[in-house]
């Protein structure tokens, strides 16, 4: 079966079946009004994934389709109360379809309207239906009555598609238009949304020759604006990784003012990263809760089935621990100390504001970070040379730090890093990282798991929980320290080597001449 | 994909109706179907108000692949589509012939249809041509229609020995008592006596219904119009009966 082309068309103005005349048998097939609110999330994973999520009366339908057109119903499912995550949809086709497209954010409502239907079957003189007609108005209220636009979508039949373009063309010469918004779109515009790519890794537009303290003031700008636009979400509560992301825009921002030294005075650096610490710093026991709490499932299933119970204390104490944290958190965010250091921050990154001189800060930006990539990478290659199954977690710990220095310089200048030779190391990179990160994440959850058995002197059935707990993450640890070794020999081979020096040594002139700063040998 | 056909040498045995009702059903149970119209009567492609299918030409596989998409129409039920009857059909047998390995042509012009289908199904003219080899080589079930009388059986029996005569596997005939009134002894008593004769036997039988003569009035499958009544129960049943017996699963 062929999949067939449906010919949208806006219409100007109240024409509808009665445009196409008498040469028609034109048979009324159903009609239906109903509100219908549509949902998406504040990446807009829907509509970028081509989907439509709606909810008309207690039916929650989940479409194909794109730029506000929502095509043909891919699942659906009756619902009494709200959904906020793709695991509160009960069928498995929404969970299946959700979970992939939404990850960990949560819907919200982003468009309400009411669409009138009117279905009808266009037949031929032996009675044959040769295209289907689905009339829709568009209106803003509940009632119907502001109408927003008049919609026609054309639905051939295989086989039969001169007819339909014979429709088609009745319905042009009548002023019907195949540009234009489609009924979401419409509806979107009217409430003043616009859909946006989200991306914690922007452009920054910059060059080799951009001047250093320039670039880096392009970096912060958008990311500072990153981190501002995911408050909201953090003191709503919508979802954890509003937080999540809020977090990594301040890392990032504090990370680049450390990496590409001297571009700013000396005492403005240093104001600049101790406000972005306190900005992290007072989310730093939410974000661990949200952790723990995401990973809830995760842990109960390392438990067998008959200690799982006994975890219910730790997520209970967790949970009303994140209540009062929340609290917290929305208050500081909220307060005037953190608008007084957010508009300190910016007009300390202004591209208006006047610096007194730095060493890097004319310098252009790219031989500069070359050289620090460059240096990083050696730094990563000489601690993983000690690298054995049983080192020490903190020398770990010192090449995951280090990793991470080398990935956001990547990812910061990305524009200037030739594509194809990086591909592969960078992914090589993500591996390693990945790697890392599960190992850190073991090792500070055991920690974590501990402080709380003491803290609360868990004995009997929780004690027995948590200990089979801390003993699984143990050895997911040991476990992954050995694909931890194995991750940085590759990553620290000598064709990774060679890439890295191809891409980022410079030659001894120009590192000389254009950055000032020692040769690397 | 799996292709049945409905096939009997003897007319007026019911099989249209059951190639009509029959895609339906499927369609209904989720399959997306083909039902080709191979009989130049045109019946089938009748019951859904499909003119005829235009003219193309048939002078290798290619071209007969090419005339059969063209000719595809959508059905009113989504899910099910028609390649109606021509008359140019009639003139298949003659095309055929002057192919290489004339006998299994047609199996070679359906598997091009596989990926867009989970169900092709024939409705077959009653004679015993080289098209009627083709089908019978291409087809992984033929569903034979008889109506418990005398001269039904001998057809069917002919059918048997042609089939063993050309060292075609009988088993993938599957023979179903059709058009039965139960209140007639000798459909009764033939009833009885042939299913234990010839183990492919469905277990369904459609009874004589004056619903199914009306399909010519409606212009439409039974199925689509009469769900509840005897007949159309039947033909729903003959359907899960031939999904559940693997006798439409490929090899």
């Amino acid at each position: 079966m062929q999949n067939k082309e449906s010919v949208r068309l806006i219409l100007p103005g109240e024409i509808g079946p009665e445009c196409l005349g008498d040469a028609w048998s034109l048979v009324p097939h159903h009609q239906n009004s109903s509100s219908l609110v549509f949902w998406d999330t504040f990446e807009w994973c829907l509509w970028f994934g081509k989907h439509t999520l709606y909810r008309a009366g207690e039916t929650y339908s989940l479409c194909d389709g794109d730029q506000g057109w929502p095509g043909s119903v891919v699942c659906s499912e009756k619902a009494m109360g709200q959904r906020r995550f793709w695991e509160d949809f009960q069928t498995e086709p929404m969970r299946t379809n959700l979970e992939g497209m939404l990850g960990l954010r949560a819907l919200t409502v982003v468009a309400e309207g009411r669409f009138s239907r009117r279905c009808d079957e266009l037949r031929n003189g032996d009675g044959k239906i040769v295209c289907r007609l689905d009339w829709t108005v568009v209106s803003a209220d509940r009632q119907g009555s502001a109408v927003l636009k008049r919609y026609c979508q054309v639905l051939p039949l295989r086989g039969y598609e001169d007819e339909t373009a014979r429709v088609v063309e009745q319905l042009t010469r009548c002023g019907a238009e195949s540009h234009g918004d489609g009924p979401l779109q419409v509806l979107l515009s009217h409430g003043q949304k616009e859909p946006a790519r989200y991306t914690l890794r922007p452009s920054f537009g910059l060059d080799h020759k951009t001047p250093a303290r320039g670039a880096v003031g392009r970096i912060l700008g958008p990311i500072l604006d990153l981190a501002i636009r995911n408050m909201p979400g953090i003191i709503d509560d919508v979802d954890t990784e509003f937080l999540h992301d809020y977090r990594i825009c301040l890392r990032k921002m504090r990370s680049v003012l450390s990496l590409v030294k001297d571009v700013y005075p000396r005492e403005e650096t240093r104001r600049m990263r101790e406000i972005l610490g306190d900005l992290a710093r007072h989310t730093n026991r939410l974000r661990d809760l949200d952790v723990y709490l995401l990973a809830r499932n995760e842990y109960r299933t390392l438990l067998p089935p008959l200690l799982r119970p006994t975890l219910d204390g730790l997520f209970d104490d967790f949970t009303a621990e994140r209540k009062r944290e929340l609290r917290r958190v929305v208050s500081t965010l909220r307060g005037p100390a953190t608008r007084k250091l957010l508009h300190e921050l910016s007009e300390l990154i202004s591209p208006t504001r006047n610096h007194s001189s730095s060493k890097n800060a004319e310098l252009p930006v790219g031989p500069l970070v070359f050289q620090s990539i460059f240096k990083r990478y050696k730094k990563i290659r000489r601690l993983s040379r000690g690298i054995r199954s049983e080192t020490p977690d903190e020398a770990i710990h010192q090449i995951r730090i280090e990793c991470k220095k080398l990935r956001y310089l990547l990812e910061f200048f990305t524009e200037l890093i030739p594509g194809e030779e990086m591909a592969e190391t960078l992914k090589l990179l993500r591996r390693l990282q990945n790697r890392l990160g599960e190992f850190n994440d073991a090792s500070v959850q055991q920690k974590s798991l501990l402080e709380y058995w003491q803290q609360k002197k868990c004995d009997g059935d929780s004690g027995m929980g948590l200990g089979g707990l801390v003993s699984i993450l143990y050895q997911r640890q040991q476990l992954v320290r050995c694909h931890i070794v194995e991750a940085l020999e590759e990553f620290c081979d000598n064709s990774t080597a060679g890439a890295f020096k191809n891409t980022f040594r410079l030659p001894a002139s120009a590192s000389a001449a254009d950055t000032g700063q020692e040769h690397i040998p | 994909m799996k292709i049945i056909s409905s096939y009997s040498i003897k007319g007026g045995v019911g099989k249209t109706a059951l190639a009509v009702n029959l895609a339906f059903a499927f369609r209904d149970a989720g399959y997306r179907t083909l039902l080709i119209d191979l009989d130049p009567q045109g019946a089938a492609s009748f019951y859904f108000r499909i003119g005829s299918a235009e003219k193309f030409k048939m002078k290798d596989t290619k071209s007969v692949i090419d005339g059969l998409r063209r000719n595809i129409r959508e059905s009113d039920f989504s899910g099910l589509d028609i390649i109606p009857s021509s008359l140019g059909y009639r003139h298949f047998d003659i095309q055929l012939d002057a192919m290489a390995k004339s006998r299994k042509q047609l199996r070679k012009v359906l598997e091009k249809f596989t990926p867009d289908y989970d169900v092709i199904l024939m409705d077959c003219p009653p004679n015993i041509t080289l098209l009627s080899e083709n089908i019978f080589r291409a087809s992984d079930a033929i569903l034979v229609p008889i109506i418990p009388t005398v001269l039904s059986r001998r057809t069917f029996e002919q059918l048997l020995g042609f089939f063993r005569d050309e060292e075609l596997p009988c088993d993938i005939i599957r023979p179903f008592f059709s058009m039965v009134q139960k209140r007639n002894k000798m459909h009764r008593e033939l009833m009885a006596e042939l299913p234990p004769l010839y183990p492919g036997f469905l277990k369904t039988t459609i009874p004589f219904s004056a619903d199914v003569e009306k399909m010519g009035i409606h212009k439409m499958p039974l199925l689509a119009y009469s769900r509840a009544g005897e007949a159309a129960r039947a033909y729903r049943a003959l359907c899960d009966e031939i999904l559940s017996s693997g006798c439409s699963e490929n090899d």
